[in-house]
Protein backbone atom coordinates (compact mmCIF):
# COMPACT_ATOMS: atom_id res chain seq x y z
CA UNK A 1 0.00 0.00 0.00
CA UNK A 2 2.25 2.69 -1.14
CA UNK A 3 1.42 5.94 -3.31
CA UNK A 4 4.51 7.94 -4.58
CA UNK A 5 3.26 11.33 -5.91
CA UNK A 6 6.42 12.53 -8.33
CA UNK A 7 7.15 15.29 -9.28
CA UNK A 8 3.50 16.29 -10.29
CA UNK A 9 2.57 19.68 -12.20
CA UNK A 10 -0.96 21.33 -13.29
CA UNK A 11 -0.52 24.28 -15.94
CA UNK A 12 -4.16 25.43 -16.76
CA UNK A 13 -5.02 26.55 -20.47
CA UNK A 14 -5.27 30.17 -19.28
CA UNK A 15 -1.71 29.52 -18.50
CA UNK A 16 -2.27 29.50 -14.35
CA UNK A 17 0.27 27.32 -12.55
CA UNK A 18 -2.20 25.58 -9.90
CA UNK A 19 1.05 23.39 -8.83
CA UNK A 20 4.61 22.89 -9.36
CA UNK A 21 6.69 19.68 -8.68
CA UNK A 22 5.12 18.12 -5.96
CA UNK A 23 6.43 15.16 -4.29
CA UNK A 24 4.83 12.58 -1.63
CA UNK A 25 5.28 9.51 -0.06
CA UNK A 26 2.39 7.97 1.76
CA UNK A 27 1.62 4.46 2.98
CA UNK A 28 -0.67 3.91 5.25
CA UNK A 29 -2.07 6.47 7.65
CA UNK A 30 -3.63 9.66 7.71
CA UNK A 31 -1.81 12.86 5.49
CA UNK A 32 -3.33 16.07 5.91
CA UNK A 33 -2.73 18.94 3.10
CA UNK A 34 -2.78 22.00 4.01
CA UNK A 35 -2.86 25.19 2.49
CA UNK A 36 -4.96 28.67 1.81
CA UNK A 37 -7.89 28.74 -0.72
CA UNK A 38 -6.25 28.73 -4.36
CA UNK A 39 -3.18 26.60 -2.95
CA UNK A 40 -3.54 24.19 -5.67
CA UNK A 41 -5.39 21.51 -2.97
CA UNK A 42 -8.00 20.70 -5.14
CA UNK A 43 -5.92 20.37 -7.90
CA UNK A 44 -3.89 17.59 -6.72
CA UNK A 45 -6.78 15.88 -5.26
CA UNK A 46 -8.72 15.83 -8.21
CA UNK A 47 -5.15 14.40 -10.07
CA UNK A 48 -5.31 11.97 -7.50
CA UNK A 49 -8.88 10.94 -7.98
CA UNK A 50 -8.20 11.15 -11.96
CA UNK A 51 -10.21 13.79 -12.70
CA UNK A 52 -7.73 15.61 -14.34
CA UNK A 53 -4.83 15.12 -16.03
CA UNK A 54 -1.44 16.69 -14.63
CA UNK A 55 0.75 18.40 -17.03
CA UNK A 56 4.13 16.51 -15.39
CA UNK A 57 5.04 14.05 -13.49
CA UNK A 58 3.43 10.83 -12.22
CA UNK A 59 1.22 9.54 -9.52
CA UNK A 60 2.07 5.80 -8.61
CA UNK A 61 0.26 3.24 -6.98
CA UNK A 62 2.50 0.02 -5.74
CA UNK A 63 4.59 1.00 -8.47
CA UNK A 64 2.31 1.38 -11.56
CA UNK A 65 0.96 4.07 -12.63
CA UNK A 66 -1.98 5.41 -12.11
CA UNK A 67 -3.10 7.59 -15.42
CA UNK A 68 -2.15 4.31 -17.33
CA UNK A 69 -4.51 2.28 -15.26
CA UNK A 70 -7.26 4.59 -14.24
CA UNK A 71 -10.41 1.62 -14.26
CA UNK A 72 -7.81 -0.77 -11.68
CA UNK A 73 -7.26 3.01 -9.39
CA UNK A 74 -10.75 3.75 -9.50
CA UNK A 75 -11.90 0.21 -7.64
CA UNK A 76 -9.62 1.09 -4.97
CA UNK A 77 -9.85 4.57 -4.61
CA UNK A 78 -12.64 6.56 -2.61
CA UNK A 79 -12.96 9.54 -3.25
CA UNK A 80 -14.95 12.70 -1.20
CA UNK A 81 -15.00 16.02 -3.72
CA UNK A 82 -15.87 19.49 -2.32
CA UNK A 83 -18.23 20.03 -4.07
CA UNK A 84 -20.94 16.82 -3.83
CA UNK A 85 -24.65 16.52 -3.29
CA UNK A 86 -27.11 13.90 -3.47
CA UNK A 87 -30.47 13.70 -4.91
CA UNK A 88 -32.69 14.83 -1.92
CA UNK A 89 -35.63 12.82 -2.44
CA UNK A 90 -33.58 9.60 -2.12
CA UNK A 91 -33.56 7.40 1.21
CA UNK A 92 -29.82 6.96 2.72
CA UNK A 93 -30.02 3.44 1.93
CA UNK A 94 -31.27 4.12 -1.85
CA UNK A 95 -28.19 6.20 -2.31
CA UNK A 96 -26.15 3.94 -1.04
CA UNK A 97 -27.17 1.50 -2.90
CA UNK A 98 -27.14 2.79 -6.10
CA UNK A 99 -23.53 4.37 -5.62
CA UNK A 100 -22.90 0.57 -4.56
CA UNK A 101 -23.82 -0.62 -7.62
CA UNK A 102 -22.27 1.83 -10.03
CA UNK A 103 -19.01 0.55 -8.37
CA UNK A 104 -19.56 -3.12 -9.09
CA UNK A 105 -21.36 -3.99 -5.90
CA UNK A 106 -24.49 -6.23 -6.09
CA UNK A 107 -26.72 -8.77 -3.45
CA UNK A 108 -25.55 -9.43 -0.38
CA UNK A 109 -22.10 -8.02 0.05
CA UNK A 110 -23.69 -4.88 -0.97
CA UNK A 111 -26.28 -5.02 1.25
CA UNK A 112 -23.92 -6.06 4.24
CA UNK A 113 -21.52 -3.21 2.62
CA UNK A 114 -24.25 -0.39 3.36
CA UNK A 115 -25.12 -2.06 6.89
CA UNK A 116 -21.35 -1.25 7.51
CA UNK A 117 -21.05 1.91 6.00
CA UNK A 118 -23.80 3.07 7.91
CA UNK A 119 -23.28 2.01 11.37
CA UNK A 120 -19.43 3.08 10.97
CA UNK A 121 -20.77 6.68 10.43
CA UNK A 122 -23.22 6.63 12.77
CA UNK A 123 -26.39 6.47 10.13
CA UNK A 124 -27.57 3.22 11.19
CA UNK A 125 -30.67 4.67 12.33
CA UNK A 126 -31.43 6.78 9.34
CA UNK A 127 -30.84 4.16 7.06
CA UNK A 128 -34.68 4.75 6.10
CA UNK A 129 -34.65 8.87 5.81
CA UNK A 130 -34.70 10.75 2.61
CA UNK A 131 -31.73 13.27 2.15
CA UNK A 132 -33.36 16.31 2.05
CA UNK A 133 -34.31 15.66 5.81
CA UNK A 134 -30.35 15.59 6.66
CA UNK A 135 -28.32 17.78 8.61
CA UNK A 136 -25.18 19.33 6.85
CA UNK A 137 -22.98 16.16 9.50
CA UNK A 138 -25.21 13.44 8.28
CA UNK A 139 -24.70 14.25 4.72
CA UNK A 140 -21.16 15.20 4.96
CA UNK A 141 -21.12 11.51 6.93
CA UNK A 142 -23.41 9.71 4.41
CA UNK A 143 -21.07 11.33 1.66
CA UNK A 144 -18.04 9.34 3.57
CA UNK A 145 -19.96 6.23 4.06
CA UNK A 146 -20.45 6.41 -0.03
CA UNK A 147 -17.03 6.90 -0.30
CA UNK A 148 -16.13 3.81 1.78
CA UNK A 149 -18.54 1.24 0.39
CA UNK A 150 -16.33 -0.59 -1.76
CA UNK A 151 -13.06 -0.64 0.67
CA UNK A 152 -11.17 1.20 -0.77
CA UNK A 153 -7.88 1.26 -0.31
CA UNK A 154 -6.84 4.84 -0.58
CA UNK A 155 -9.25 7.46 0.88
CA UNK A 156 -9.03 11.46 -0.53
CA UNK A 157 -11.13 13.95 1.04
CA UNK A 158 -11.47 17.19 0.14
CA UNK A 159 -12.22 19.48 3.32
CA UNK A 160 -14.47 16.71 5.30
CA UNK A 161 -14.99 19.02 8.31
CA UNK A 162 -16.11 22.53 6.69
CA UNK A 163 -19.85 22.83 8.22
CA UNK A 164 -19.79 20.63 10.99
CA UNK A 165 -20.34 21.16 14.86
CA UNK A 166 -17.57 20.54 16.75
CA UNK A 167 -19.11 17.37 17.90
CA UNK A 168 -19.24 16.21 14.70
CA UNK A 169 -15.75 16.94 13.69
CA UNK A 170 -14.40 15.13 16.94
CA UNK A 171 -16.66 11.91 16.27
CA UNK A 172 -15.00 12.50 12.16
CA UNK A 173 -11.50 13.10 13.54
CA UNK A 174 -12.05 9.38 15.36
CA UNK A 175 -13.64 7.43 12.63
CA UNK A 176 -10.50 8.84 10.42
CA UNK A 177 -8.24 7.61 12.84
CA UNK A 178 -9.86 3.96 12.48
CA UNK A 179 -9.53 4.24 8.40
CA UNK A 180 -6.14 5.48 8.79
CA UNK A 181 -5.58 2.10 10.43
CA UNK A 182 -6.25 0.42 7.31
CA UNK A 183 -5.90 2.99 4.16
CA UNK A 184 -4.09 5.70 2.96
CA UNK A 185 -6.56 8.55 3.74
CA UNK A 186 -5.67 11.76 2.38
CA UNK A 187 -7.02 15.00 3.89
CA UNK A 188 -7.22 18.48 2.43
CA UNK A 189 -8.25 21.01 4.64
CA UNK A 190 -7.88 24.65 5.54
CA UNK A 191 -8.77 23.39 9.59
CA UNK A 192 -5.55 23.22 11.12
CA UNK A 193 -6.76 21.74 14.40
CA UNK A 194 -7.94 18.35 12.10
CA UNK A 195 -4.71 18.27 10.49
CA UNK A 196 -2.94 18.66 14.01
CA UNK A 197 -5.43 16.05 15.88
CA UNK A 198 -5.25 13.54 13.31
CA UNK A 199 -2.85 13.53 10.56
CA UNK A 200 0.50 12.13 10.95
CA UNK A 201 2.27 13.55 7.99
CA UNK A 202 1.37 17.02 7.00
CA UNK A 203 2.22 18.72 3.62
CA UNK A 204 1.46 22.30 3.16
CA UNK A 205 1.23 24.25 -0.22
CA UNK A 206 1.12 27.52 -1.15
CA UNK A 207 0.62 29.13 -4.39
CA UNK A 208 0.65 25.37 -6.19
CA UNK A 209 4.35 24.95 -4.78
CA UNK A 210 5.62 22.52 -1.86
CA UNK A 211 6.75 24.37 1.16
CA UNK A 212 6.84 21.82 3.91
CA UNK A 213 6.33 17.89 4.17
CA UNK A 214 6.44 16.15 7.58
CA UNK A 215 5.28 15.31 10.91
CA UNK A 216 2.82 18.53 12.48
CA UNK A 217 5.31 18.35 15.43
CA UNK A 218 8.51 19.10 13.05
CA UNK A 219 6.22 21.67 11.91
CA UNK A 220 5.51 22.79 14.97
CA UNK A 221 9.27 23.44 15.44
CA UNK A 222 9.27 26.61 13.44
CA UNK A 223 7.06 28.58 16.24
CA UNK A 224 8.72 26.67 19.26
CA UNK A 225 9.71 29.12 22.07
CA UNK A 226 8.58 32.34 19.77
CA UNK A 227 4.67 32.02 21.02
CA UNK A 228 3.56 33.94 24.15
CA UNK A 229 0.42 35.32 25.92
CA UNK A 230 0.44 38.96 27.59
CA UNK A 231 -2.20 40.91 28.94
CA UNK A 232 -1.72 44.29 27.52
CA UNK A 233 -4.52 47.78 27.91
CA UNK A 234 -7.16 47.69 25.55
CA UNK A 235 -6.19 50.85 23.93
CA UNK A 236 -2.50 49.55 23.26
CA UNK A 237 -3.59 46.58 20.99
CA UNK A 238 -3.84 48.58 17.50
CA UNK A 239 -0.19 49.56 18.06
CA UNK A 240 0.74 46.03 19.44
CA UNK A 241 -0.75 44.18 16.52
CA UNK A 242 0.66 46.23 14.01
CA UNK A 243 4.22 44.81 15.90
CA UNK A 244 3.51 41.70 16.56
CA UNK A 245 2.03 38.25 14.65
CA UNK A 246 -1.50 37.97 17.17
CA UNK A 247 -2.86 34.36 16.93
CA UNK A 248 -5.44 34.85 19.20
CA UNK A 249 -7.23 38.11 21.40
CA UNK A 250 -9.36 37.85 24.07
CA UNK A 251 -11.16 41.03 25.82
CA UNK A 252 -11.03 40.57 29.50
CA UNK A 253 -12.61 44.24 30.56
CA UNK A 254 -10.27 46.96 30.01
CA UNK A 255 -7.94 44.40 28.93
CA UNK A 256 -6.77 42.11 26.88
CA UNK A 257 -5.24 38.64 26.64
CA UNK A 258 -2.87 38.58 22.89
CA UNK A 259 -1.76 35.36 21.99
CA UNK A 260 1.19 35.87 19.73
CA UNK A 261 4.20 34.99 17.63
CA UNK A 262 7.53 37.56 18.92
CA UNK A 263 9.08 37.53 15.52
CA UNK A 264 12.15 40.31 17.36
CA UNK A 265 12.61 38.73 20.65
CA UNK A 266 9.94 38.56 23.33
CA UNK A 267 12.64 40.43 25.78
CA UNK A 268 10.59 43.92 24.85
CA UNK A 269 7.34 43.10 25.54
CA UNK A 270 7.17 43.19 29.61
CA UNK A 271 5.28 40.31 31.29
CA UNK A 272 4.87 37.81 27.89
CA UNK A 273 4.67 34.46 29.32
CA UNK A 274 5.99 31.66 26.66
CA UNK A 275 3.23 29.33 26.07
CA UNK A 276 3.24 25.96 23.86
CA UNK A 277 3.26 26.55 20.21
CA UNK A 278 0.57 24.52 17.98
CA UNK A 279 0.37 24.08 14.34
CA UNK A 280 -2.03 26.69 14.12
CA UNK A 281 0.58 29.08 15.34
CA UNK A 282 3.31 27.59 12.54
CA UNK A 283 0.53 27.98 10.08
CA UNK A 284 -0.30 31.33 10.69
CA UNK A 285 3.60 32.13 11.14
CA UNK A 286 4.31 30.58 7.86
CA UNK A 287 1.42 32.50 5.93
CA UNK A 288 2.64 35.95 7.41
CA UNK A 289 6.38 34.86 6.19
CA UNK A 290 4.93 33.47 2.53
CA UNK A 291 2.90 37.28 2.44
CA UNK A 292 6.32 39.07 2.99
CA UNK A 293 8.15 37.11 0.58
CA UNK A 294 5.07 37.89 -1.74
CA UNK A 295 5.79 41.62 -1.15
CA UNK A 296 9.48 41.10 -1.39
CA UNK A 297 9.31 39.77 -4.98
CA UNK A 298 6.62 42.30 -6.04
CA UNK A 299 9.18 45.21 -4.93
CA UNK A 300 11.75 43.53 -6.93
CA UNK A 301 9.62 43.01 -9.97
CA UNK B 1 -45.53 20.78 6.67
CA UNK B 2 -44.33 20.30 2.69
CA UNK B 3 -43.11 23.42 1.20
CA UNK B 4 -44.29 24.98 -1.66
CA UNK B 5 -40.43 25.06 -3.32
CA UNK B 6 -40.00 21.61 -3.18
CA UNK B 7 -40.24 19.40 -6.05
CA UNK B 8 -42.80 17.02 -6.86
CA UNK B 9 -41.66 13.41 -7.41
CA UNK B 10 -42.95 10.10 -7.92
CA UNK B 11 -42.57 8.23 -4.25
CA UNK B 12 -45.94 10.71 -3.98
CA UNK B 13 -47.70 8.83 -5.63
CA UNK B 14 -46.52 5.07 -5.36
CA UNK B 15 -48.01 3.62 -1.96
CA UNK B 16 -45.63 3.27 0.93
CA UNK B 17 -43.34 0.00 1.11
CA UNK B 18 -44.60 -1.14 -2.09
CA UNK B 19 -41.24 -0.22 -3.55
CA UNK B 20 -39.35 -1.75 -1.00
CA UNK B 21 -41.38 -5.21 -1.75
CA UNK B 22 -41.03 -4.84 -5.53
CA UNK B 23 -37.32 -4.33 -4.90
CA UNK B 24 -37.03 -7.32 -2.58
CA UNK B 25 -39.10 -9.75 -4.53
CA UNK B 26 -36.76 -8.44 -8.23
CA UNK B 27 -33.85 -8.58 -6.15
CA UNK B 28 -34.58 -12.78 -5.00
CA UNK B 29 -35.81 -13.89 -8.86
CA UNK B 30 -33.28 -11.11 -11.10
CA UNK B 31 -29.52 -11.36 -11.70
CA UNK B 32 -27.19 -8.93 -10.46
CA UNK B 33 -26.67 -7.29 -13.73
CA UNK B 34 -30.22 -7.14 -14.05
CA UNK B 35 -31.15 -5.55 -10.95
CA UNK B 36 -27.97 -3.06 -11.22
CA UNK B 37 -29.51 -1.68 -14.46
CA UNK B 38 -33.36 -1.41 -13.06
CA UNK B 39 -31.66 -0.02 -10.03
CA UNK B 40 -29.95 2.70 -12.23
CA UNK B 41 -33.12 2.84 -14.59
CA UNK B 42 -35.13 3.47 -11.39
CA UNK B 43 -33.17 6.61 -10.03
CA UNK B 44 -32.89 8.16 -13.76
CA UNK B 45 -36.20 7.55 -13.91
CA UNK B 46 -36.99 9.95 -10.75
CA UNK B 47 -34.26 12.44 -11.68
CA UNK B 48 -35.81 12.54 -14.88
CA UNK B 49 -39.65 13.03 -13.85
CA UNK B 50 -38.30 15.09 -10.49
CA UNK B 51 -39.65 18.41 -12.61
CA UNK B 52 -43.66 19.00 -12.55
CA UNK B 53 -43.42 20.47 -16.47
CA UNK B 54 -42.00 17.48 -17.84
CA UNK B 55 -45.10 15.62 -16.22
CA UNK B 56 -47.50 18.09 -17.12
CA UNK B 57 -46.80 18.40 -21.15
CA UNK B 58 -46.98 14.55 -20.67
CA UNK B 59 -50.31 14.47 -19.93
CA UNK B 60 -51.44 17.49 -21.96
CA UNK B 61 -49.77 15.31 -24.89
CA UNK B 62 -51.77 12.20 -24.07
CA UNK B 63 -54.95 14.08 -23.33
CA UNK B 64 -54.94 15.87 -26.69
CA UNK B 65 -54.03 12.96 -29.09
CA UNK B 66 -56.78 11.03 -27.48
CA UNK B 67 -59.40 14.24 -28.00
CA UNK B 68 -58.09 14.64 -31.35
CA UNK B 69 -56.82 10.89 -33.12
CA UNK B 70 -60.74 10.22 -34.40
CA UNK B 71 -61.43 14.15 -35.35
CA UNK B 72 -58.57 15.48 -36.82
CA UNK B 73 -56.15 12.62 -37.98
CA UNK B 74 -57.69 10.41 -41.18
CA UNK B 75 -54.32 10.36 -42.68
CA UNK B 76 -50.64 9.00 -42.33
CA UNK B 77 -48.71 12.32 -43.47
CA UNK B 78 -50.88 13.92 -41.00
CA UNK B 79 -50.44 11.38 -38.50
CA UNK B 80 -46.92 11.52 -38.88
CA UNK B 81 -46.60 15.52 -38.72
CA UNK B 82 -48.57 14.95 -35.22
CA UNK B 83 -45.75 12.18 -34.15
CA UNK B 84 -42.58 13.84 -35.04
CA UNK B 85 -43.86 17.57 -33.19
CA UNK B 86 -44.42 15.28 -30.25
CA UNK B 87 -41.16 13.45 -30.94
CA UNK B 88 -39.36 17.00 -30.78
CA UNK B 89 -41.36 18.18 -27.72
CA UNK B 90 -40.53 14.96 -25.75
CA UNK B 91 -36.56 14.61 -26.83
CA UNK B 92 -36.64 18.15 -25.31
CA UNK B 93 -38.54 18.14 -22.60
CA UNK B 94 -36.63 15.02 -21.83
CA UNK B 95 -33.05 16.42 -22.02
CA UNK B 96 -33.41 20.03 -21.15
CA UNK B 97 -32.89 19.22 -17.74
CA UNK B 98 -31.03 15.82 -17.75
CA UNK B 99 -27.65 17.54 -16.67
CA UNK B 100 -28.51 20.36 -15.41
CA UNK B 101 -30.40 18.45 -12.66
CA UNK B 102 -26.72 16.52 -11.70
CA UNK B 103 -24.79 19.81 -12.06
CA UNK B 104 -27.32 21.71 -9.72
CA UNK B 105 -27.56 18.81 -6.96
CA UNK B 106 -23.87 18.41 -7.29
CA UNK B 107 -24.13 14.81 -8.21
CA UNK B 108 -22.28 15.09 -11.18
CA UNK B 109 -18.83 15.26 -9.40
CA UNK B 110 -19.85 11.47 -7.85
CA UNK B 111 -21.30 9.96 -10.85
CA UNK B 112 -17.68 10.66 -12.81
CA UNK B 113 -16.05 9.46 -10.07
CA UNK B 114 -17.99 5.67 -10.59
CA UNK B 115 -18.27 6.22 -14.28
CA UNK B 116 -14.50 6.24 -15.65
CA UNK B 117 -14.90 7.98 -19.40
CA UNK B 118 -17.12 10.74 -20.46
CA UNK B 119 -18.22 8.29 -23.10
CA UNK B 120 -19.74 5.56 -20.72
CA UNK B 121 -21.16 8.91 -18.33
CA UNK B 122 -23.80 9.70 -21.67
CA UNK B 123 -24.56 6.66 -22.40
CA UNK B 124 -25.01 5.90 -18.61
CA UNK B 125 -27.92 9.15 -18.62
CA UNK B 126 -28.94 8.99 -22.06
CA UNK B 127 -30.10 5.46 -22.83
CA UNK B 128 -32.67 6.45 -19.73
CA UNK B 129 -34.01 9.44 -21.42
CA UNK B 130 -34.01 7.76 -24.89
CA UNK B 131 -35.88 4.77 -23.64
CA UNK B 132 -38.60 7.10 -21.97
CA UNK B 133 -38.67 9.13 -24.97
CA UNK B 134 -39.45 5.94 -27.12
CA UNK B 135 -41.88 4.76 -24.28
CA UNK B 136 -43.81 7.81 -24.32
CA UNK B 137 -43.88 7.94 -28.26
CA UNK B 138 -45.15 4.08 -28.00
CA UNK B 139 -48.88 4.65 -27.20
CA UNK B 140 -49.83 7.25 -29.39
CA UNK B 141 -47.72 6.04 -32.48
CA UNK B 142 -49.58 2.58 -31.84
CA UNK B 143 -52.90 4.65 -30.93
CA UNK B 144 -52.76 5.87 -34.93
CA UNK B 145 -51.35 2.14 -35.95
CA UNK B 146 -54.56 1.16 -34.52
CA UNK B 147 -57.14 3.91 -35.85
CA UNK B 148 -55.38 4.21 -39.48
CA UNK B 149 -54.67 0.84 -39.96
CA UNK B 150 -51.02 1.29 -40.58
CA UNK B 151 -49.04 -2.25 -41.66
CA UNK B 152 -46.42 -3.36 -38.89
CA UNK B 153 -43.49 -3.12 -40.80
CA UNK B 154 -44.76 0.85 -41.52
CA UNK B 155 -45.21 1.46 -38.27
CA UNK B 156 -41.56 0.14 -37.10
CA UNK B 157 -40.11 2.40 -39.50
CA UNK B 158 -42.11 5.21 -38.23
CA UNK B 159 -41.05 4.35 -34.92
CA UNK B 160 -37.01 3.80 -36.17
CA UNK B 161 -37.50 7.57 -38.07
CA UNK B 162 -39.04 9.22 -35.31
CA UNK B 163 -36.16 7.59 -32.54
CA UNK B 164 -33.75 9.27 -34.86
CA UNK B 165 -35.21 12.07 -35.11
CA UNK B 166 -35.40 12.27 -31.12
CA UNK B 167 -31.52 11.63 -30.46
CA UNK B 168 -30.38 14.54 -32.70
CA UNK B 169 -32.60 16.47 -30.86
CA UNK B 170 -31.29 15.09 -27.68
CA UNK B 171 -27.69 15.43 -28.46
CA UNK B 172 -28.72 18.99 -29.75
CA UNK B 173 -30.80 20.02 -26.45
CA UNK B 174 -27.15 18.42 -23.59
CA UNK B 175 -25.28 21.09 -25.93
CA UNK B 176 -27.03 23.84 -25.46
CA UNK B 177 -28.09 22.97 -22.27
CA UNK B 178 -24.43 22.55 -21.64
CA UNK B 179 -24.40 26.10 -21.65
CA UNK B 180 -27.22 27.96 -20.87
CA UNK B 181 -27.67 25.86 -18.20
CA UNK B 182 -31.18 26.37 -17.30
CA UNK B 183 -33.92 23.90 -18.17
CA UNK B 184 -36.34 26.22 -20.00
CA UNK B 185 -33.98 28.77 -22.27
CA UNK B 186 -32.41 25.18 -23.55
CA UNK B 187 -35.81 24.31 -24.54
CA UNK B 188 -36.73 28.11 -26.07
CA UNK B 189 -33.11 27.96 -27.66
CA UNK B 190 -33.39 24.54 -28.75
CA UNK B 191 -36.41 25.29 -30.56
CA UNK B 192 -35.53 28.30 -32.55
CA UNK B 193 -32.48 26.51 -33.56
CA UNK B 194 -35.03 23.70 -35.09
CA UNK B 195 -37.36 26.21 -36.34
CA UNK B 196 -34.13 28.06 -38.34
CA UNK B 197 -33.16 24.62 -39.39
CA UNK B 198 -36.03 23.47 -41.03
CA UNK B 199 -37.39 26.31 -42.29
CA UNK B 200 -33.66 26.37 -44.06
CA UNK B 201 -34.43 22.99 -45.14
CA UNK B 202 -37.76 23.47 -46.51
CA UNK B 203 -37.32 27.31 -48.45
CA UNK B 204 -38.35 27.63 -51.93
CA UNK B 205 -36.79 25.67 -54.27
CA UNK B 206 -33.85 24.56 -53.16
CA UNK B 207 -31.87 21.93 -54.95
CA UNK B 208 -32.03 18.31 -53.37
CA UNK B 209 -33.49 19.84 -50.42
CA UNK B 210 -34.93 16.31 -49.50
CA UNK B 211 -31.63 15.16 -48.92
CA UNK B 212 -30.70 17.33 -46.24
CA UNK B 213 -33.66 17.72 -44.06
CA UNK B 214 -33.26 16.62 -40.59
CA UNK B 215 -37.47 14.85 -40.29
CA UNK B 216 -37.70 13.70 -43.32
CA UNK B 217 -39.87 10.12 -43.84
CA UNK B 218 -39.06 8.55 -46.74
CA UNK B 219 -42.90 7.05 -47.04
CA UNK B 220 -43.79 10.74 -48.13
CA UNK B 221 -46.77 10.33 -50.31
CA UNK B 222 -45.11 13.36 -52.36
CA UNK B 223 -41.97 11.90 -52.81
CA UNK B 224 -43.92 8.45 -53.65
CA UNK B 225 -45.56 10.00 -56.17
CA UNK B 226 -42.92 11.75 -57.73
CA UNK B 227 -40.31 10.19 -57.08
CA UNK B 228 -38.87 6.61 -58.69
CA UNK B 229 -38.22 4.15 -55.88
CA UNK B 230 -34.15 4.05 -56.45
CA UNK B 231 -33.84 7.82 -56.56
CA UNK B 232 -35.84 7.22 -53.08
CA UNK B 233 -33.53 4.42 -51.50
CA UNK B 234 -30.63 7.05 -52.11
CA UNK B 235 -32.26 9.74 -51.13
CA UNK B 236 -33.36 7.72 -48.00
CA UNK B 237 -29.42 6.70 -47.36
CA UNK B 238 -28.15 10.48 -48.20
CA UNK B 239 -30.40 11.76 -45.82
CA UNK B 240 -29.90 9.41 -42.70
CA UNK B 241 -25.69 9.22 -43.26
CA UNK B 242 -26.44 13.00 -43.35
CA UNK B 243 -28.20 13.16 -40.27
CA UNK B 244 -26.04 10.93 -38.62
CA UNK B 245 -22.94 12.52 -39.30
CA UNK B 246 -24.72 15.66 -37.56
CA UNK B 247 -25.62 14.06 -35.03
CA UNK B 248 -22.38 12.73 -34.61
CA UNK B 249 -20.67 15.95 -34.57
CA UNK B 250 -23.08 17.05 -31.50
CA UNK B 251 -21.91 14.03 -29.54
CA UNK B 252 -18.73 15.20 -30.54
CA UNK B 253 -19.30 18.79 -28.93
CA UNK B 254 -21.06 17.68 -26.13
CA UNK B 255 -18.25 15.06 -25.25
CA UNK B 256 -15.98 17.62 -25.17
CA UNK B 257 -17.80 20.21 -23.14
CA UNK B 258 -18.49 17.27 -20.51
CA UNK B 259 -14.49 16.80 -20.36
CA UNK B 260 -13.63 20.39 -19.01
CA UNK B 261 -16.19 19.43 -15.84
CA UNK B 262 -13.78 21.83 -13.85
CA UNK B 263 -15.41 24.73 -16.03
CA UNK B 264 -19.29 22.80 -16.28
CA UNK B 265 -19.52 22.31 -12.66
CA UNK B 266 -18.69 25.05 -11.41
Amino acid sequence: MHLSIQNLGKVYQDGKTALNGFNWELERGIYGLLGPNGAGKSTLLEILSLGLMPTSGKVLWDGWDIQKKPNAFRRILGYLPQNYGFYPELKAWQILDYMGRLNGLHGRRLKRRIGEVLEIMGLGNDAKRKVRTFSGGMRQRLAIAQSLLHSPQILVIDEPTTGLDPGERVAFRNMLFDLGRSCVVLLSTHIVKDVEYSCHQMSLLYDGIQRFTGEPSEFMKRVEGRVFETLIPFEEFPKFSKEQCVIAIQERGKVVTVRFIASNGVHEIPGAQPVRANVEDAYVDFMRQCGEEELIDEEVV
Amino acid sequence: MKKSSEKVVMSSIIPRGLAKKVHRLLERHLPPKVMDWLSQFWIQTRILFSRTLILMVVAMFAVFTWATIKEEIYKESDAFSFLILQSLALAILLHMNLWETEREGRTFELLIMRIPGVNRLIWFKMRVSLLWNFLLLLPFSLGFMWFLTIPLWRELLYLFFLMTVSVFVALLTCVVSSFVKRGLPTAIIVAIILTMASSFTSAGELPAKEYFQFFIFPMNEWLFENWSHKRLAIMLIVNRLFFLSVAGLLYWWFYRRLQKTEKWIV
